[in-house]
């Protein structure tokens, strides 16, 4: 052993070391004594299926959540991280899968927000200006006085990651990343990740996507129900071996089933959706879906895809255009139209979609309410409640559990619970928003022939994700929608990956509108 | 914002390796428990009993005071009534408008007008038989009170305005409202009984609008009790077995989900407004045609407009719970006042009211705290969160 | 000075209680917490101060006092358990209301009714006062009057020129972003919570030792709730507090000048200017809101418990 100074002592132990991090959140183990450590200007993958504890274990490093047991070491010191700005000042920054930018203010204000080198005196004006030296020092450069609700989703990444590295973030930790990005989009971010490990920095990429570790990581730590698995250089990986440690077997892929198209039961012309300040939110769609097809509608989230979703089940009236199911004209009708025509609406989010405060038997039956045999005149049948309740809690896998309320369901028992009720209560077409957003890989599945069984039935099902993957795995068809137009239409065996990236990030918008003319 | 410690000391432990940890949980997924209300107003109550007992001229006699002022005679307790039937009325105004999560703090204004409409419909049509009348004079006061929330209830569900304020200011309004009538165009000629208390008073009503009184083994009550009780257990049934109930339940899960769920928000907003404030104007019309017998300061005695709410609070909501609420509240005012004699001021009223208040507002923190100790036995997270 | 220019200058003063209750809800409303309970602490702030008045006979003192009051009483009955806990704010401020009205009613029953001989120095502003017409109604005020405005103007700048401000507002529109950034969202709301306590408890002081003359029960009749709706007709802006603060305060002195003017119009329907006048502003604006695109006023986060890690 030779006698290192102390210079380079300090470059040879851990960026991060975690020891023995335990978390629980109630009576559930979230962290179960994890240890995780990232090297100097390594960059380190983090990965695990959707729950494996990941963000949990993240957001302990980053002083955002406290943990029950455990030490955390940087640079060697042990330190005591209460808050986020104790992790700022020993050079930890994380950008968070929704970047936690505060909406209402501009891209200066929020570099500024919370940090200690802000002038005590701030003008706006001098914000904008120190901000934009910022932008150009570290290559990142964002319109300052720029809004954060007017930016894209890009953007808005580019704005957190420029904060944290901006305060002197010597490990950035970055949750999902590309998640919302177009393919060429994240490529590019990958190209910024190398450039900060060149820079010394170390990173840590949060991800359940096996590709892509593979593709930026030096190293890799698999988390599976909140404990390690294993770390391995990126030497010792390949996909299929990770892909094992990660759920635990051997991953079987899914396999494309195809439909069988009849007639037409979703028809849009000339769709346009309006923001409250007059902006077009969708501009003039149109499309149709049949009896036994399921349409998937690719593209970056906040391209108008919330907005379809709320047209198309009635939640907000369009401002032009027209819209028929089942051959009637339902544009401009009270959702309660929409439910009685047999459109189910899988919600973006399960908070959005179940009322958590009430018993799951009252978020069972929340869309057979307004009709028989529940609604009996002005009155209410409690015993056709307790029977349609039972029949789709049973369905769910949540039987005996009707008279509790949501609030205590884990999100996966939640996002099941709504799934089984849109899923029965759809007799034309299933808007289906992002169905499998933090499910685990068999949950997926499960909803996937779920959305299989419906088209089966003769409905027509309007998939919105931002999963390529299982857009190409479930959908006959794929829409392309960018800055609420639809750019691009493919039939299932016409899909070309790098097309439909380009066509995500708009970069073909205008130059080739007819790329997908009506293919059937 | 203080620089990270830095711990290399062995010795000191550092915070996460305490023997328990203490944790609040996120509310969103806490449910209010019942007990820990009616466990956080009974410690109220201790707390108010202590405050009492250490004031001069009260001390050990405290408990005999309260159980002679209130269950301890039929005088007492016929008070009890009486006071217990405009609380029970006002909340379960307050408990309709809170259930769907909104705020009717104008319940005092309300009673208020629907007590003047009674009175003016009483005043023109003075010669009806009791039997007619009466009837007539609860549909006014309905109506005066759903009048009153008119304003309010359009601009919460129409135009998003927050009724907390709307509500409440009207009741200032309509406190002067009573203040011209009572004085001016309605008021009493000779003003033998009120000018020495600073109360007013407008003519009397004719004694057809009178409510029956009854008497049963030296306990008297008006016919007004029944109907109050008939009301909160009928609005109970309604709220749960009707269509509308379950909209109302619905939009008190957000606007959201409301729509989501195909209930037109707007409107049962609007309507559960108006309800209840038709039966905030019923209880100013019970009162009236109970005891008071004119338009006059004496109707919003005890305020229930502003009591009701705390009923409706304790009772969290729950309509039946109004019941033993109003009780509860009626035997603190009844105590109150009857502590007077001992020297207490009677604003002590607001204090114990107040004080259960913040501790049932608390309870619902306790189902939140989450203690566990290090190495005990959880579950493992069986899916994602 | 003729009976109108009285008339108005009594609303200045009148409107100062209001000003400083109005100003402690702004701060504490910027940063995501609703009080509504400031009935209650102005009630607290009344007594305390008029208390001190009588035994101290000190203008400075007496305010000093009815501050530490609002405070204390805000600390303990709001901060602990909405703030510091997370209760929910409307419950606990509502509880405020009813405690203060109990509690200043307990400690000032041997004070009600008490006349209270107190000299409050008055300030000509130079130059200003000798203004014709308007320079006696604004610029011959007693010094609580200027201190208000002076600390709106502090408040103003604040929150539009510092960093602290940007901190502010980051709190109120969206705690969980801000803490990430590394504001102390909880301690600067339960700063907040407690100075809104004392600025309101300020304010009933004034209401009871300058403006009233005398203590009784429930002496604010309603100011706390003007106070909280002229936050909203004030659009969350300090500066904004200065004219409309002053505009509630005509409506206060209208049925006193409409009797001293003569005119026929009964005093309690005068009376209620100050309250019609609110729900006219708050309808208005709602109806407004309808046809404009600018979005809410108000701080996004308004009410909402902060829970730190919340998903």
């Amino acid at each position: 052993m030779t006698v290192d100074s102390p210079s380079s002592d300090r470059e040879r132990c851990p960026a991060l070391q975690l020891q023995g991090i335990a978390k629980r959140f109630g009576p559930q183990l979230a962290l179960d004594a994890v240890d995780f450590e990232v090297g100097q200007a390594e960059v380190h993958g983090l990965l695990g299926e959707n729950g494996a504890g990941k963000t949990t274990l993240m957001n302990i490093a980053s002083g955002l959540l406290r943990m029950d047991e455990g030490t955390i070491s940087v640079q060697g010191q042990q330190v005591n991280l209460s808050s986020p700005a104790d992790a700022f000042a020993v050079g930890i920054g994380m950008v968070h899968q929704n970047y936690r930018l505060v909406e209402r203010m501009t891209v200066a204000q929020n570099l500024h927000i919370g940090w200690s080198e802000t002038p005590r005196l701030a003008s706006s004006k001098a914000l904008q200006r120190h901000a934009a030296e910022l932008g150009e020092r570290f290559e990142l450069a964002v319109d300052p006085a720029a809004r954060i609700s007017d930016l894209s989703i890009g953007e808005r990444q580019r704005v957190a990651i420029l904060r944290t590295v901006a305060r002197g973030a010597r490990l950035l930790i970055l949750d999902e990343p590309t998640a919302v990005l177009t393919p060429q989009e994240a490529a590019s971010l990958f190209k910024i990740i190398r450039a900060m490990a060149a820079d010394g920095r170390s990173v840590v990429l949060i991800s359940h996507k096996l590709n892509e570790v593979m593709q930026v990581a030096d190293r890799v730590t698999v988390l599976r129900h909140g404990k390690r698995i294993a770390s391995l250089p990126r030497g010792e990986c390949d996909v299929a071996k990770l892909a094992r440690l990660m759920i635990g077997h051997d991953i079987v892929p899914e396999r494309y089933l195809a439909g069988e198209p009849t007639d037409t039961v979703l028809d849009v012309e000339s769709l346009v959706a309006l923001s409250d300040d007059g902006r077009r939110l969708l501009d003039n769609l149109s499309f149709s879906v049949r009896r036994g097809e399921i349409v998937g509608v690719a593209g970056v989230s906040g391209n108008g895809q919330s907005e379809l979703a709320q047209v198309l089940t009635g939640l907000q009236a369009p401002a032009e255009g027209v819209i028929s199911v089942a051959g009637a004209d339902l544009t401009g009708s009270a959702p309660v139209e929409f439910i009685k025509a047999g459109v189910g609406h899988i919600a973006e989010h399960h908070r959005r979609g179940l009322a958590t405060t009430e018993t799951a038997q009252m978020n069972a039956v929340i869309k057979d309410v307004h009709v028989p045999p529940i609604r009996r005149g002005p009155f209410l049948n409690r015993r056709s409640i307790r029977t349609v309740a039972e029949g789709i809690l049973d369905a769910a896998n949540l039987s005996g559990r009707a008279g509790v309320r949501v609030a205590t369901f884990s999100g996966g028992q939640m996002q099941r619970l709504m799934v089984h009720r849109e899923v029965a209560a759809t007799s034309s077409l299933l808007v289906a928003m992002y169905p499998t957003r933090g499910l685990d890989v068999a949950a997926t599945e499960h909803v996937h022939d779920l959305l299989r069984d419906v088209r089966a039935r003769g409905a027509g099902v309007l998939l919105v994700s931002e999963d390529l993957n299982e857009l190409l795995v479930v959908s006959d068809r794929i829409l392309v929608i960018y800055d609420g137009q639809i750019v691009g239409q493919f039939a299932r065996d016409q899909v070309d990956r790098d097309e439909l990236g380009l066509l995500m990030g708009g970069a073909k918008v205008g130059a080739d509108r007819g790329g997908g003319e009506a293919v059937s | 914002m203080t620089a990270a410690t830095v711990d290399r000391d062995p010795a000191s432990e550092p915070t996460a390796r305490r023997r328990f940890t203490l944790d609040l949980r996120d509310p969103a997924t806490v449910i209010p428990k019942g007990r820990h209300r009616v466990g956080a107003i009974v410690i109220g109550l201790i707390v108010s009993a202590i405050y009492l007992s250490r004031q001069p001229g009260v001390g050990g006699t405290l408990g005999q005071t309260a159980w002679n002022s209130t269950f301890g005679n039929e005088l007492g307790f016929s008070q009890v009534l009486e006071i217990t039937m405009p609380l029970l009325v006002a909340g379960c105004a307050a408990a309709l408008a809170q259930g769907v999560g909104m705020w009717n703090l104008g319940i005092q204004g309300q009673l208020i007008f629907g007590a003047w409409v009674t009175t003016l419909v009483a005043y023109t049509v003075p010669n009806l038989p009791g039997e007619v009348l009466i009837p007539i004079l609860l549909l006014a006061g309905c109506l005066g009170g759903a009048v009153w929330m008119l304003v309010p209830a359009f601009a919460r569900a129409f135009l998003k305005v927050d009724e907390i304020i709307t509500t409440l200011m009207l009741n200032f309004v309509a406190a002067l409202w009573l203040a011209y009538w009572a004085t001016g165009p309605w008021a009493q000629t000779n003003l033998s009984s009120g000018a020495a208390t600073g109360a007013l008073f407008s003519r009397e009503l004719t004694s057809n609008a009178f409510l029956p009184q009854f008497e049963i083994s030296g306990v008297t009550f008006g016919l007004a009790l029944p109907i109050a009780l008939a009301l909160a257990v009928c609005l109970w049934a309604a709220m749960r077995w009707s269509h509308f109930g379950l909209n109302a339940q619905l939009t008190g899960s957000g606007d959201e989900l409301g729509r989501y769920a195909g209930v037109r928000t707007r409107t049962t907003r609007f309507s559960i407004l108006l309800l209840s404030g038709a039966v905030a104007g019923l209880c100013g019309a019970l009162v009236e045609l109970d005891k008071v017998h004119s338009f006059s300061t004496p109707i919003t005695a005890n305020d229930p407009g502003y009591i009701g709410v705390v009923v409706a609070l304790l009772a969290g909501n729950y309509l039946l719970a109004a019941i033993p609420s109003a009780v509860l509240i009626a035997v603190i005012v009844v105590v109150g006042t009857a502590l007077q004699l001992s020297g207490i001021d009677p604003s002590v009223i607001y204090l114990m009211t107040g004080l259960l208040l913040l501790f049932a507002a608390c309870s619902n923190l306790v189902g939140r705290i989450d203690i566990h100790r290090r190495g005990a036995e959880t579950k493992p997270v069986e899916e994602g969160s | 000075m003729s009976t109108l220019q009285a008339s108005l200058a009594a609303a200045v003063v009148a409107a100062t209680p209001l000003l400083y209750a109005a100003l402690g809800e702004i701060l504490n409303e910027r940063v995501g917490v609703i009080d509504i309970g400031l009935e209650g602490i102005m009630l607290m702030g009344a007594v305390g101060g008029f208390i001190f008045a009588v035994k101290s006979n000190s203008a400075p003192v007496a305010l000093l006092a009815g501050g530490g009051a609002g405070a204390l009483f805000t600390l303990i009955a709001f901060t602990l358990p909405a703030v510091v806990m997370g209760a929910s704010q409307v419950l606990v401020g509502f509880a405020l209301w009813f405690l203060g009205i109990g509690l200043s009613a307990q400690v000032g029953s041997s004070y009600a009714g008490l006349p209270l001989q107190l000299h409050i120095g008055v300030v000509k502003v130079p130059l200003l006062h000798s203004l014709p017409w308007i320079g006696p109604i604004f610029f011959e005020q007693i010094w609580p009057v200027y201190l208000g405005v002076a600390i709106c103007l502090a408040a103003a700048f604040v929150c539009a020129r510092t960093r602290h401000g940007l901190n502010m507002k980051a709190i109120g529109d969206d705690p969980a972003s801000a803490f990430a950034a590394g504001v102390a969202v909880k301690r600067w709301q339960a700063f907040y919570s407690v100075l809104g306590g004392f600025l309101a408890g300020i304010g009933g002081a004034i209401l009871s030792v300058a403006v009233l003359h005398h203590w009784g029960d429930q002496l604010t009749a309603g100011r706390g709730f003007i106070a909280l709706a002229l936050v909203i007709f004030a659009a969350w802006r300090p500066l904004s507090l200065l004219w409309t603060s002053y505009l509630f305060g005509v409506c206060l002195v209208l049925s006193s000048l409409g009797q001293a003017q003569g005119w026929s119009i009964p005093s309690p329907i005068l009376s209620m200017a100050p309250y019609l006048f609110t729900v006219l502003i708050l309808v208005l604006r709602g109806w407004r809101a309808l046809y404009s695109n600018r979005g809410g006023l108000a701080p996004a986060a308004l009410g909402v418990p902060f829970i730190r890690g919340q998903r």
